[in-house]
């Protein structure tokens, strides 16, 4: 459930995040280039390892944004300096806090699409989260086809062909964020979990077929509003959690 | 199918989803995602892409083991055996 009518608000929250909450940070990734010249002293050297690999400067410099601020805002919850978060990473690739190393684990999850972050923060819980800027140059069909389960293609079928993009977008991006929150990312085969029911009140079941996953949890996700052409939902394996929706001012 | 030809087809599909870069200067270790900075869209809109033009299916199981050029047509070599 969102705790004010789906607002992005100003200011900070309460740092430390109660166990049933999930807060939702909003960050724009197009900084001056003076910041960005600081911010590369944030990142540690595998990541600017990766933000060199970029083929575009743009390309790179949402990254370096993405990550100096995702550094930031750890920091502040834990109280330490943004360039000594210790940020490992799962045997799928999934980022994480390295494990013993803060007094007070934290879950998070990042997702940046063009100039556009989320990222989620709770204490309690593994969470996923997935923005994407609506595009209008994918077959749509033959990816939904693929990666869809019927009842999603199903509920993408009614709709006019206005609509359908922004269902369609929708629809990955509760897939995409039970996908992160499950850690196993696209290993996992898509068109097995069904998400088509979901929506931006409360978080709704994923449902998905018993053998697929091991470990026997269940999964929640609920639709975001990030911005005009832009579609994001979140999931948890907690299905009450609160979620409180804030805007992030970088000042390096 | 030769090797050269199955390097210039996946060239041609890279092409295809990311037309600002260069897939034919990759290295054949380095991480194609990576390297050309291709989203999860297109990542999969290539799988789709290999499925319809090399007849090749990749299934999620297996994205792991085609991550780098090397990797990719070596996986195709075997598939199409």
């Amino acid at each position: 459930m969102i705790d004010t009518k789906n607002q992005w608000q100003k200011g900070f929250p309460q740092l430390e995040i109660q166990p049933d909450m999930i807060h939702v940070w909003r960050c724009s990734l197009d900084l001056p280039s003076a910041n960005l010249e600081n911010l590369l002293g944030i990142l540690q050297p595998d990541e600017f390892e990766r933000a060199k690999k970029f083929y575009f400067e743009k390309d790179r410099n949402r990254f370096i944004a993405a990550r100096s601020i995702l550094r930031s805002i750890l920091g502040l919850y834990l109280n330490e300096n943004p360039d000594q978060i210790k940020i490992g990473y799962t045997s799928f690739g999934k980022p994480v806090l390295v494990p013993g190393s803060y007094f007070q684990n934290l879950h998070f999850n990042l997702s940046h699409s063009e100039n556009l972050a989320l990222l989620a923060i709770a204490s309690e819980g593994n969470v996923g989260i997935d923005i994407e800027q609506i595009r209008y140059d994918l077959d749509i069909e033959a990816l939904a086809s693929r990666f869809f389960s019927k009842e999603e293609i199903c509920v993408l079928e009614k709709m006019d062909a206005e609509k359908k993009k922004e269902v369609f977008f929708q629809l990955w991006t509760r897939k995409e964020a039970f996908l992160k929150a499950t850690g196993k990312g696209l290993s996992f085969p898509m068109e097995h979990c069904d998400v088509s029911s979901a929506d931006n009140r409360n978080f709704s079941p994923v449902i998905i077929p018993i053998t697929d996953i091991s470990d026997q949890s269940n999964w929640y996700v609920m639709d975001l509003e990030p911005a005009k052409e832009y579609m994001a939902a979140i999931a948890s394996d907690r299905p009450n959690m609160l979620i409180s929706l804030w805007d992030y001012s970088f000042n390096p | 199918m030769s090797e050269e030809e199955i390097k210039k087809t996946i060239f041609q599909l890279l092409k295809r989803i990311a037309p600002e870069t260069e897939p034919s200067e990759l290295m054949p270790e380095e991480n194609i995602r990576e390297a050309l900075n291709i989203d999860s869209f297109d990542a999969l809109q290539f799988i789709v892409a290999i499925s319809e033009k090399l007849k090749v299916e990749i299934p999620e199981e297996d994205y792991g083991k085609t991550t780098n050029l090397k990797s990719l047509v070596s996986y195709i070599q075997n598939k199409t055996k």
